[in-house]
């Protein structure tokens, strides 16, 4: 009761109250500062309209070579089978030159690391950086009630990380991004992006998410397109001596022969979005000869629900997930207690450092699946930019150039000492490298490294998980055997918005179909579902979307 | 109406309990508190397992079969933050408490004083506030203008008055015999020396209970340190905790290097250190519930 009490005298009144506030409340705070236009329901910014704004990009050649060549559109990430014997020293000049501090905030989803006082890791990183810049700490999820506040309070950090995934959370962020954050282009468009080769090197369309309101405000990182892909405990299948299958009817086949609930073993952990994939459902939006239509209206969706929906049937699921979407299906597969299941692809390495004492565990990754044999996948691809660091708008000219620098040089790639620096500490003392030139944490490293320095920019992805034998390899094969699949979307390269409405119906439409799998609703269900879903924000989404595509010559 | 009876006359609660009901009443209550002790006995039982046995149970441990270690407490003790936090929250929470109930208790007493100062209107505003917060971003300018942003008092000053409590130790004030305030008066008591000479000592029992209420706010709360403590030095252990419970992002590393994140062992674990001072406090607080809060409610 005390509990009950005091959460609704200090928490849950105040937390319920936030939500219906914090909109509001930035729009308040960003009133204060000008008089501006009520923000639209989405945004868009096109690459080819903004080619203007962004830096020329130039590839670095300053690190080093990989082992697996990677493509330029990062499709494929450049793949290192080791790490380099002696990293490479890149910048040579402390970007910290004014004597002055930085501030930032960035996410952490990590344990806490001891404040800069306490932390011999952020203090061996400042005296390289020629001076300090002071973490302000939040935690990754929860993160967007602090951006929310931060923003509509106007006190802004002097850099200030913000996840594109918080971003299509706020209402008017483009307005308040406008107000508060420095306009980049002066510095960086075109070939003024030359004094910093690093952030010069990233994909211009990457650069072309960090547009908002029509002004180059955010560094981004570049991601990887992939969403989605479908594992397998390898050492279940070896010793069941099962191949992986190529296709869907495969996939059910080979699920049925492993299913052995008996055994404690189910073929599926998790199982949604590869079939959808295989049976070519797209993104989000298709042209169908010139008219857009949303994945939940084709038939490759409906098709989709109704396959797996058999698979629910015969009961190839693992009853957690049966019983709860959200399960943590990593735990069901570390524990062997079912064979496939579906992840983003930085789940894979993160799984063998969870359950590296398992005896024999191996999880294997499988490559894109189409629905018949002969068939043609559709693989969903997203953003090519995930994070974006911004800079205070107020800021001097010659301090907005020094966050510049400290934005390059945490940028450096793989295989460079800064990069040891941002991601790891000092060797030594925060890291050593192991006699299979792994490098490992120290005591020390594991308690004050946390990941921060890393959030004040982006950098190139790489496929550098050489302590897994066989994963790099692995990992560049499926990303050259899944590209030529990747959703040829009509928003490509375009930073939408969607509007609020059409997200607020995501999660109840996922959960209808879900509920359809479980048995719940019936598949004939899903048409009527459909129906109601357009009449309520579908046809109005696609007018939206309609006229983004139409504007950047899409349709 | 009149009370249903039975074949002998006396009503049906007057009867002497049949084995049946006794029984079903017994089992009744053994379900209640396995539903209950059951998820905490699995959530102390995996926070003493090895990570090896919660790997391979794929969840929470229910069988002691692999024996008990103390790993996990080991290792979240290890970062020096989670000890450190530990002082903060300790401090809060106590520096906390005893501002609150003080404050709480003054304004009570006032309160429950018909025509004191501003009677009506300090009512009033007190009664507002169970409906009308100000808003997060409100608060957040307020701190920042005070310049208490990364100040202790942060944690403290934003939620040092509930309304609530407030209402609560009136109502069991209100309840005291006017009587007793007489004839104080009459022996010279000032209204302080009515206060905690009489007053204070007749409401123990409510003051216990908001002093929990205030005490396990403080403890848990880590909102208003997410948000207004820049430094991590200065989190509080609700907080510092929070960052092994939730998920790591699977974010794209620069290196080869690995760190497992934390297991559930360490989770659970965490999970029995933030719940582990309320199981203390509450049995000895608990016989002062009843009387200390239906009374006050249900009188004032």
């Amino acid at each position: 009761m005390g509990d009950r009490s005091s959460r609704t005298a200090f928490g849950l009144n105040r937390r319920n109250l936030f939500h219906a506030t914090a909109a509001a409340g930035i729009a308040v705070g960003i009133g204060a500062c000008s008089d501006l236009e009520e923000g639209p329901d989405g945004t868009a910014a096109g690459t080819d309209e903004l080619a203007d704004l962004l830096p020329t990009y130039t590839p670095y050649e300053g690190g080093i070579e990989p082992d697996l060549p990677g493509q330029p559109d990062g499709t494929v990430t450049p793949g290192y089978l080791s790490r380099p014997a002696e990293p490479v020293q890149v910048i040579t000049e402390a970007p910290m030159t004014t004597g002055e501090d930085i501030t930032a905030i960035t996410p952490l989803w990590n344990p806490t690391p001891p404040g800069l006082a306490d932390n011999s890791y952020f203090q061996a990183v400042n005296e390289i950086l020629g001076g300090t810049v002071e973490f302000n700490i939040a935690d990754g999820n929860t993160y967007g009630d602090k951006i929310t506040t931060i923003l509509a309070s106007g006190d802004v950090p002097d850099m200030f990380q913000i996840p594109g995934w918080e971003i299509i959370k706020l209402a008017d962020f483009t307005e308040a991004a406008n107000e508060l954050f420095a306009d980049l282009s002066p510095f960086l468009a075109g070939d003024k992006a030359a004094d910093y080769p690093l952030l010069a090197s990233y994909p211009t369309a990457a650069w072309a998410m960090g547009v908002f309101g029509g002004k180059l405000l955010g560094i981004p990182w570049e991601r990887a397109p992939y969403t989605n892909a479908m594992f397998a405990r390898q050492d279940i299948l070896d010793e069941l001596s099962v191949e992986h299958p190529t296709n869907l009817e495969e996939l059910l086949a080979i699920a049925e022969e492993i299913n052995d609930p008996s055994k404690n073993r189910w073929a599926f952990a998790s199982i949604d979005q590869t079939i959808q994939e295989a049976m070519g459902v797209p993104t989000l939006w298709r042209n169908d000869d010139g008219k857009l239509v949303h994945k939940f209206e084709t038939e490759e969706f409906a098709a989709a629900v109704e396959f797996t929906r058999q698979v629910f049937d015969k009961g190839l699921v693992h009853p957690d997930y049966v019983a709860d979407r959200l399960t943590n299906a990593k735990e069901i597969i570390g524990s062997g207690q079912a064979v496939f299941y579906e992840d983003g692809l930085g789940a894979w390495h993160e799984m063998f450092a969870t359950y590296r004492n398992v005896d024999g565990f191996d999880l294997q990754v499988m490559n894109p699946m189409a629905a018949e044999p002969g068939g043609t996948p559709t693989i969903w691809r997203d953003d090519p930019a995930g994070m974006f660091t911004f800079i205070k708008k107020d800021l001097s000219e010659e301090r907005i150039k020094e966050c510049l620098r400290v934005a390059n040089w945490c940028s450096t790639p793989f295989g460079t000492v800064e990069a040891d620096l941002v991601s790891d500490g000092v060797e030594g003392v925060h890291f050593t490298i192991d006699d299979e030139g792994v490098p490992q944490r120290t005591e020390l490293g594991q308690t004050e490294v946390a990941p921060t320095y890393m959030f004040l920019s982006g950098r190139s992805n790489a496929n550098n998980k050489f302590q897994y034998p066989g994963m790099v390899e692995a990992l560049h094969a499926w990303e050259t055997n899944a590209a030529p699949f990747l959703d040829d979307s009509p928003f490509q390269g375009l930073r939408v918005e969607m509007p609020s409405d059409l997200s607020a119906e995501n999660e109840p439409m996922t959960e209808a179909h879900h509920e359809i799998y479980r048995g719940q609703r019936e598949v004939a269900d899903w048409t009527t579902l459909v129906d109601d879903w357009r009449t309520k924000v579908g046809d109005s989404a696609r007018e939206y979307y309609t006229k983004v595509a139409e504007d950047n010559d899409r349709l | 109406m009149s009370n249903p009876k039975t074949a002998t006359g006396r009503a049906v609660w007057d009867e002497k309990p049949t084995a049946a009901g006794q029984a079903s009443k017994g089992v009744a209550i053994v379900v209640i508190a396995l539903l209950i002790l059951f998820p905490l006995y699995a959530v102390a039982l995996t926070s003493l397992s090895s990570a090896e046995t919660v790997n391979r149970v794929g969840g929470l441990v229910i069988w002691p079969g692999d024996g008990i270690t103390f790993e996990a407490y080991e290792q979240m003790f290890r970062n020096k933050v989670v000890l450190r936090s530990l002082g903060v929250s300790l401090g809060i929470t106590v520096v906390g408490t005893f501002i609150s109930v003080v404050v709480s208790i003054l304004g009570a007493y006032a309160l429950s004083r018909p025509g004191s100062f501003g009677h009506r209107t300090i009512l009033f505003s007190v009664l507002m506030m169970f409906v009308v917060f100000p808003g997060l971003i409100p608060v957040y300018l307020w701190i920042s203008g005070l310049g208490l942003r990364d100040n202790y008092l942060s944690l403290i000053l934003p939620m040092a008055v509930s309304a609530f409590n407030v209402v609560v130790l009136r109502a069991f004030f209100m309840n005291i015999p006017q009587e007793l305030f007489d004839s104080a008066r009459i022996d010279g008591a000032g209204e302080f020396r009515i206060l905690w000479q009489i007053v204070a000592p007749l409401s123990k029992a409510v003051i216990a209970v908001v002093t929990l209420f205030y005490a396990v706010g403080y403890w848990n709360n880590w909102f208003n340190a997410f948000l207004f403590m820049d430094s991590t030095s200065k989190w509080p252990l609700a907080l510092v905790l929070r960052t092994y419970v939730v998920e790591s992002a699977p974010l794209p590393q620069t290196s080869g290097l690995e760190t497992a994140p934390p297991t559930l062992a360490v989770k659970m674990a965490i999970v029995m250190v933030a719940i582990i001072p309320a199981l203390i406090i509450y049995p000895f607080v608990q016989k002062h519930f009843k009387k200390g809060v239906i009374v006050g409610a249900v009188k004032g």
